[in-house]
């Protein structure tokens, strides 16, 4: 279980944390969101023991981050936001490493992942591609099996295909109960994976919700639609139908009704494209952030 | 100190290691093979004792040439291995913490359970153990250089045993302070460069020392004025108290740089 009370942290730049809480519990995904520098890393940092903080509390399964780091550790599997392994190493030898600092007896889990991963285990670390750093991360985290899991972007770099195998080793885990905490700034990467999402923007958390919740939030419910002929936009800004914007033949039109009236209207005429406009994070962080921090 | 961890760090650092106790190994070795010529040849001796005596003592050439131990004191540790000794310390001080904390890679070692202190602890140990592999080569090459190519008269063991002691724990003490700075800055630029600009004032203290007796009280503020392989190879060098005190100053530093480093804030 992961609890974060109060943390604060300022750094001299006026940027860093102030007063964050969360918790997540075991058998949870929890998905951190964020723009670049709002926090999510120093967040984790916390987390890592890494850095002391300035108020509040970071603890892991009832220890605190700062002063009993290495009772957590044992039990922690981590991948951080710049993948830098020790370098002059292979693979093989790293992983020999952190199973050793570890005092992790069994392999068979780290067999099992590289296997999973399809991971060349003799190659340098120097010469890896971003990706196979990436699976190399991955497996060093997950390989002792651990309690607690936190992930600082962890998906960037990997092919769809091995993404999805790494979202269906999140789903596993969940279900072993374990506790895990994964951080990114693109929606959509911790649409599938998380059970909660946290957003955070300059430091403080603004929304923390369940994922169902807030992807109904968040569909955007308009349509953008291209006619043949132009004339047909100007047939449609005549109709009842909310049309929240037009250039030339496409109009947006927001779905202010029953779908199947849209359709039926829409029907009449012919249609060369039509588009369900996917919300990005941006427009999240306006549909928080507008009434609050206008001026920012 | 953790075994999984001092053993990864020995067989990355190896091949550096190698290089470095190979080349004092070799350089010495061969230079032994010069010296019966050079221990013949008066007239080199009489150039050198032409110099004026500021000179000879600032570049510690006041020695005898017709002497073996001499010889590689003024030849090698006076010189050249002055230098070698100071690249291999600080580079190595540097590599072991300051560069994994400003790369990034240190965080992988601190989400093991293994500490923070056990792990600056280890990282010394891997540098103590560098230092003492190069200086035991550098040893090893002087003695049997002597074997293969001289008559041994003139060559005592006890005394060169002596200086290589000494050598090896004032470069500990440096050793020690660039890794102090290596665990106290966030980039690696910064403690190399600390580390490096401490030990060329401390160097240029010493010959300034040595080249003009009205500022020789700058010897008070500089390690190398310890640094005296000919006094050493003549016999009036306090041995033992000197390496007492190099062996405690080591100890209390890298002590320090644990205690500090485990109270950081780390960019990781």
């Amino acid at each position: 279980m992961i609890e974060v009370n109060n943390l604060t942290k300022e750094f001299s730049n006026k940027k860093g944390l102030f007063d964050v809480d969360f918790k997540v519990e075991k058998g949870q995904i929890f998905g951190y969101l964020g723009p670049n520098g709002a926090g999510k890393s120093t967040t984790i940092r916390h987390l890592l023991g890494y850095v002391k903080p300035q108020k509040g509390q970071a603890k892991i399964n009832g220890f605190d981050c700062w002063s009993e780091s290495e009772k957590i550790h044992g039990q922690l599997g981590y991948i951080p936001g710049e993948i830098a392994f020790v370098e002059g190493m292979s693979a093989v030898d790293f992983l020999n490493l952190m199973s050793g600092m570890r005092g992790t007896k069994s392999n068979e889990k780290r067999n099992e992942l590289i296997a999973r991963f399809d991971l060349d285990i003799k190659t340098p670390v120097r010469k890896m591609s971003k990706g196979m750093k990436q699976k190399l991360a991955i497996i060093s985290a997950f390989m002792h099996d651990p309690e607690v899991i936190i992930l600082d972007e962890p998906s960037s770099g990997l092919d769809p295909l091995m993404q999805r195998e790494f979202v269906d080793l999140l789903h596993e885990e969940k279900k072993k109960g374990k506790t895990i905490l994964i951080s990114s700034h693109i929606f959509s990467e911790l649409e599938d994976t998380a059970d909660i999402i946290a957003i955070i923007r300059h430091g403080k958390l603004i929304k923390t919700q369940d994922v169902h919740t807030l992807r109904e939030e968040m569909a955007k419910n308009i349509y953008e639609v291209e006619f043949q002929n132009q004339e047909d936009v100007h047939s449609l800004m005549n109709s009842d139908l909310a049309i929240s914007n037009h250039e030339g033949n496409k109009a947006t039109i927001s779905v202010d009704r029953d779908v199947n009236e849209i359709f039926k209207y829409l029907s009449r005429y012919k249609i060369k494209k039509f588009d369900v406009p996917k919300q990005r994070l941006e427009d999240i962080f306006m549909k928080y952030y507008n009434d609050k921090e206008e001026h920012l | 100190m953790n075994l999984a961890l001092y053993k990864a760090m020995m067989k990355s650092h190896s091949k550096l290691l190698i290089t470095y106790s190979c080349s004092v190994f070799l350089y010495l070795y061969l230079l032994v093979m010069t010296f019966p010529m050079f221990a013949e040849s008066q007239q080199l001796n009489d150039v050198l004792k032409g110099l004026p005596e500021s000179v000879q003592v600032a570049f510690g050439i006041q020695g005898n040439l017709s002497n073996v131990n001499d010889y590689m004191a003024m030849n090698f540790y006076n010189s050249l291995y002055l230098y070698i000794l100071m690249a291999y310390a600080i580079l190595t001080a540097i590599q072991l913490v300051s560069r994994f904390v400003d790369r990034g890679s240190m965080a992988y070692l601190l989400s093991s359970p293994v500490s923070r202190v056990q792990v600056i602890n280890t990282q010394a140990m891997v540098l103590i153990t560098g230092l003492f592999v190069v200086n035991l080569f550098t040893y090893f090459g002087g003695y049997l250089g002597v074997l293969s190519f001289t008559d041994k008269n003139g060559f005592d063991m006890s005394i060169f045993t002596q200086m290589n002691l000494i050598v090896m724990l004032i470069f500990l003490v440096i050793s020690a302070y660039s890794f102090l700075f290596s665990c106290l800055f966030n980039e690696e630029k910064l403690a190399m460069g600390a580390s490096f600009g401490i030990t060329i004032l401390f160097y240029s203290l010493d010959l300034a020392s040595k080249l003009s007796e009205e500022i020789d009280w700058l010897k008070y503020f500089t390690i190398f004025s310890l640094y005296q392989p000919q006094k050493i190879s003549q016999g009036d060098y306090n041995v033992l108290s000197t390496s007492m005190i190099l062996s405690i100053v080591a100890i209390v530093l890298f002590i320090l740089s644990a205690s500090l480093f485990k109270r950081r804030d780390l960019t990781l």
